[in-house]
């Protein structure tokens, strides 16, 4: 005889939420023999809604893919497009694009650290609880998701959806005035930002030790974030252009998003994958700062996760005081080109992990295809694998809500996008005979 | 009396009603200082909890955004105890007005009194209401203006 018990949470309908998912967790004999992460919200079609665009429109439509990341999909984009026209950015513009980029990574990395990632950990239910034992902390998070909300509109017009980039660089450049009211605010954030990675590492993070295969970009000098090569902790080194014949997407039956696997493997992408693979590229002042707090690195702990969003926030806040210290007005916010037939991909670090882009341009100057590899897609496979290996841990013997807020908090570990469904997880347990 | 009035919405569809009302308002009522007070005007894009940032520095806030579901056009003078559920739904992507309001209380920050105008979308998102229901959107902020700041200072 079969016993099943279901447990569900009730899932408000507000506005303004994207997406929902699931997660099935069969457990038989003492171990899982189903687990399934469900995407269910319909498919968006948005390379097929590219296609017989003009590229200017490619760069605006992508932005629409997120609310919180639509700088990624810009620069991927860009750099995809600029490669097809033979574009070579002046070095003011790629600077520029790096600090707009910063602002982004703030914005979504503050976020995610204080209103989702730090509750889980703290023992409360949400940030509203949160705030009532932490107040400081949950403002501090709030100062930075505002300061990194500024600084994409200082380059971007807007925070959500911005509208500054173009082809060969921006629409425009920002005035002297406006830059130095920016460095202002991001000198005294540098200070949070460091204080952020020391209180990161103090939060009780559950322990886990996990073979996995970290992916992202790294660039020769930098921390890599606008652009690089494409490497892997298992001796990948590839240019974007490469990418598809290493990485394969699959549909899961269960999931409307697809599965990326590199050779077949499951793979990790996001922030604990970039400061595993490029410590070395750390500025000297973030990278001690990280070594202060005793955790070592390359981690395979991926409830690290946490820490390294907290180092990338301070990173990105050096960086952007770095980069606009001796911010000059160009004579041209963009490189003149000429539209022309071609096919290329584009590749840069949206703050959840590495996003690739490929878009073919026809003789009629006209987008003929597009491609868009998300890093929650690529992430898919291995939260089900984290998700597997951290329930067994947890112990599957465990009450049902027990197993479902350990499951909500690995999956909430890596800041999924596609549905932004991690805090409407829906459980069903069958534990077959027990 | 510092009132800010505020319309919150997107782009796209019906969302995008209370950003048309409120730069509606602002033609109508050119003017920032009242016999009883000042009056200031804005829009934010799906603001999430940055919706803190645009309510300090006034007294009163009166936030006009669409309300899904409902008679199409229909108005409804909100407090924020009426938005319910608050809290539950917090992700990077789905903080709303309620989770905004409800982190600030939290927070102890000092919130100004927010009434919102609610203008009910029916239940179709994606469609435009009609430039009727901007009119009597307007006409009713309108009325409540002078009631509560007086005649303009010209």
């Amino acid at each position: 005889m079969t016993e099943k018990r279901n447990v569900r949470i009730e899932v408000p309908v507000l506005a303004r939420v994207e997406g929902e998912g699931a997660l099935l967790l069969s457990v038989r004999d003492g171990h899982i023999d189903e687990l399934k992460l469900r995407i269910y919200e319909p498919p968006r079609f948005f390379e097929k809604f590219l296609e017989g665009r003009d590229h200017q429109d490619v760069i605006d439509a992508v932005a629409r893919i997120c609310g919180i990341c639509p700088v990624a999909y810009q620069m991927s984009a860009a750099q995809a497009l600029e490669r097809v026209f033979g574009v070579q950015l002046p070095v003011w513009a790629e600077r520029m694009r790096r600090v707009f980029y910063c602002g982004e990574w703030l914005q979504s990395h503050a976020l995610h650290v204080h209103l989702l990632a730090a509750p889980d950990f703290l023992g409360t239910d949400s940030v509203l609880g949160m705030a009532q034992t932490y107040p400081e902390e949950v403002k501090r998070g709030l100062r930075l998701q505002s300061l990194g909300n500024a600084l994409i509109a200082l380059f971007g017009g807007r925070s959500v959806h911005p509208v500054g980039v173009r082809v060969g660089g921006f629409h425009h450049a920002p005035t002297q005035t406006a830059v130095d009211g920016m460095l202002k605010r991001l000198r005294v954030a540098l200070l949070e930002a460091e204080a952020l990675v020391a209180w990161t590492a103090s939060l009780p993070l559950p322990e886990s030790d996990q073979d996995f295969v970290s992916v992202s970009l790294r660039h020769p000098e930098e921390y890599p974030l606008y652009s690089g090569r494409i490497v892997s902790s298992t001796g990948l080194d590839i240019d974007a252009e490469e990418y598809e014949a290493h990485f394969v997407e699959e549909h899961a039956p269960h999931s409307t998003a697809l599965h990326a696997k590199l050779h077949g493997e499951p793979y990790l992408v996001g922030p604990l994958a970039r400061l595993n693979l490029n410590l070395d590229r750390l500025p000297e002042p973030v990278r001690a700062a990280l070594e202060r707090t005793g955790i070592e690195f390359p981690s395979r702990n991926t409830f690290h996760s946490v820490v390294a969003r907290a180092v990338e926030i301070h990173l990105v806040i050096f960086e952007a005081i770095r980069l606009l210290e001796d911010y000059a007005l160009p004579d041209q916010s963009a490189a003149p080109f000429s539209v022309r037939a071609g096919n290329a991909a584009g590749a840069s670090e949206a703050p959840r992990g590495l996003l690739w882009h490929r878009y073919g341009v026809g003789e009629d100057g006209l987008i003929s295809a597009a491609r868009i590899v998300p890093p929650t897609s690529q992430n898919q496979a291995r939260i089900e694998e984290d998700l597997r290996l951290s329930l067994e841990a947890c112990g599957l013997e465990q009450a049902d809500d027990v197993l479902r807020l350990h499951g909500e908090m690995v999956i909430r570990n890596y800041d999924p996008c596609i549905s932004c469904a991690t805090h409407f997880l829906r459980l069903e347990v069958d534990r077959g005979c027990d | 009396m510092r009132l800010k009035v505020l319309g919150i919405g997107s782009p796209f569809g019906v969302d995008r009603i209370g950003w048309d009302v409120v730069e509606a308002l602002g033609a109508r009522h050119p003017h920032s200082r009242y016999a009883l007070g000042e009056l200031r005007i804005g829009c934010c894009d799906r603001p999430g909890v940055a919706l803190l940032e645009q309510l300090r520095d006034c007294d009163e806030a009166w936030i006009v955004d669409a309300l899904a579901g409902g008679r199409v056009g229909h108005l409804r003078w909100l407090v924020p105890e009426d938005l319910g559920l608050a809290g539950e739904s917090f992700s990077t992507h789905g903080a709303g007005v309620a989770d905004a309001l409800a982190l600030g209380a939290a927070l102890n920050e000092p919130l100004p009194a927010v009434r919102l105008l609610a203008i009910e979308a029916g239940c179709k998102p994606e469609a435009e209401l009609p430039q009727a229901c901007v009119a009597r959107a307007l006409d009713e902020l309108s009325m409540r203006l002078r009631d509560s700041l007086g005649e303009p200072l010209l």
